[in-house]
């Protein structure tokens, strides 16, 4: 057997056992958060019961009824139960990522830019990265209510901070060589920021992006706890209200596998990207699965 | 093809301690169209640093550079400058590397490609032209770099120690390509350096600088092509021993007197 296949037989088999210790600890510990809800409920009632519950978030349509207006609890009705609410979840999250994105890289590079834009942006955008972003949710809910733009805003706030923070760190650590190289050839200011700083500053700025997409997820669930009417996170917070620890689980694993989703679509991006780089410089982002 | 004029030429740096340096101090040189000059110096006599200033990188403090009469204002692609450290861009290909300079003064493709292909050829890289720099040795990319500098047609070629991390042998085959080059493009050359045995070997002219001052300007006026064996002419020799006591080297010189 290769190395590669022993490997991922040995990450594989660590997966399988925590499965096998969370239904050892469902049998172990048999309490109840309230009467008929298991606190840690087993995998044989993940998959049945509770999926078959995720039905009461479809809100009806496409020939399948919401249990509301009398429909059953079928997979079908739970699984685009699923599906529109982390539609709405996925949306509030992507706006807010490239929107914070694009604002953390162009506040971080008009650090760089020019005296003036360093003036403008440098002291004000490293006060604003201090502020603890929690602590803002209150704030966010009255001014913007329970709004996409609220939500959207709140994620990109998370997102940009760290962006801009990893795009001012990268740009400094660019070789001085390869900027005056660029000027001695003729290159304009505009040219050198998207020839040589942008492709420059990216390897560094993956670990920024992998903080920023994780910053992402746990924001939006965030926001969504406040209240909203669909999401991902509202279903946390509705059954948080009801004891129902199974919901909450299986909300958190189905979000497990959208953020290993993202970051896989996300390594496979910037592995195309990095194809310049030495071998071994590449993928720094997971270097287990270089081994 | 450049004639370039240094008049009381001075260069002040602030060092973070707050004290003043004078990296160079009241330089005059003229430099005649298609001249091989190579400033030779002791690190830190401000050879580095007037070549920058002849590239624009550098602001000057007092005094008057031209290049055809005209001041230099900032860099330009008709100054181009081959430095020490590797400076070719490791996310471009070897040939979009070559184009770059044209690629931003908007030449269109087909004639940038063209000739970036034929400067490839003539240094001896046609092979390599949609390789990544990270699959070439160091040699390779110093050829790369003076490829790239002569895509632009420069008029003037500035060269900073280029070969000084290369072995003796990669050193004296890029020797032959500069020289190639020079005799086809006829740019006015600065070439900086701290090797005496390759200054003797490209130039028209030596220069020798120490404490940011001009303190010899020697014509060297061996036969061209030059080898090896040219170094060990009496008129070399002469050269040599002069340019290795500026150098600070005199206890080298005598002694090898003794033992001749």
């Amino acid at each position: 057997m290769s190395r590669t296949a022993i490997h991922r037989l040995t990450s594989i088999g660590a997966l399988v056992f925590l499965a096998i210790l969370w239904q050892v600890a469902s049998i172990v510990y048999p309490y109840e958060s309230v009467p008929g809800e298991p606190m840690v409920p087993g995998w044989q009632t993940v998959f049945t019961k509770t999926y078959l519950s995720l039905a009461d978030y479809w809100a009806g349509g496409l020939g399948v009824k919401a249990v509301s207006e009398g429909g059953q609890r079928t997979y079908a009705a739970a699984t685009l139960g699923i599906l529109s609410n982390s539609w709405d979840t996925s949306l509030r999250l992507f706006a807010g990522l490239v929107l914070g994105m694009a604002v953390g890289l162009i506040l971080g590079l008009a650090v760089s830019w020019s005296r003036w834009t360093r003036r403008l942006v440098a002291l004000p955008a490293q006060i604003l990265r201090t502020f603890p972003l929690m602590a803002l949710i209150p704030m966010f809910q009255l001014w913007f209510g329970l709004t996409f733009i609220g939500m959207m805003l709140f994620v990109a706030l998370g997102v940009g901070v760290i962006f801009f923070t990893g795009v001012v760190n990268a740009v400094g650590n660019v070789p001085d060589v390869y900027v005056d190289y660029a000027r001695t050839q003729g290159a304009t200011r505009f040219q050198i920021y998207r020839t040589v700083i942008l492709p420059a500053i990216f390897p560094e700025l993956r670990s920024s992006i992998l903080l920023g997409l994780g910053a992402a997820w746990a924001a939006v669930v965030a926001s969504e706890f406040l209240g909203a009417q669909t999401g991902m996170g509202q279903i946390i917070v509705y059954s948080q209200v009801f004891g129902y620890v199974d919901r909450m689980f299986l909300v958190a694993l189905i979000l497990l596998v959208y953020s290993a989703i993202t970051f896989a679509v996300f390594e496979w991006a910037s592995r195309r990207l990095t194809e310049w780089m030495p071998q071994g410089a590449r993928g720094g982002a997971v270097p287990a699965a270089a081994h | 093809m450049a004639h370039i004029r240094m008049d009381h030429v001075r260069q002040v740096f602030r060092r973070s301690s707050g004290d003043l340096v004078q990296a160079v101090s009241d330089v005059n040189l003229n430099i005649a169209n298609s001249e091989f000059v190579c400033l030779i110096g002791p690190s830190g006599c401000g050879k580095t640093t007037l070549l920058q200033i002849v590239a624009g990188l550098l602001p000057l403090s007092e005094g008057e550079i031209t290049v055809n009469g005209k001041e230099i204002k900032g860099p330009s692609p008709q100054r181009g400058l081959v430095f020490q450290r590797d400076s070719v861009f490791p996310w471009m290909r070897v040939i979009d590397n070559v184009a770059y300079g044209l690629t931003c003064r908007g030449v269109q493709k087909a004639e940038r490609l063209e000739t970036a292909r034929k400067c490839l050829q003539q240094v001896g890289l046609s092979h390599v032209e949609h390789s990544w720099p990270r699959e070439l040795s160091g040699g390779m990319l110093k050829r790369v770099a003076i490829a790239t500098v002569f895509a632009n047609s420069p008029r003037v070629l500035l060269m900073d120690e280029p070969f000084g991390a290369l072995d003796y042998v990669t050193k004296l085959h890029l020797h032959q390509v500069v020289l190639n080059l020079w005799g086809q493009y006829q740019p006015t050359v600065l070439f900086v350096t701290h090797d005496v045995d390759e200054a003797m070997l490209l130039a028209d002219r030596i220069i020798v600088m120490k404490e940011g001052r001009i303190v010899d300007d020697r014509r060297i006026q061996l036969e061209r092509p030059r080898t090896v064996e040219s170094l060990a002419l009496p008129e070399a020799v002469a050269h040599k021993e002069v340019l290795l006591r500026h150098l600070g080297l005199d206890a080298l010189v005598d002694a090898a007197r003794t033992l001749q």
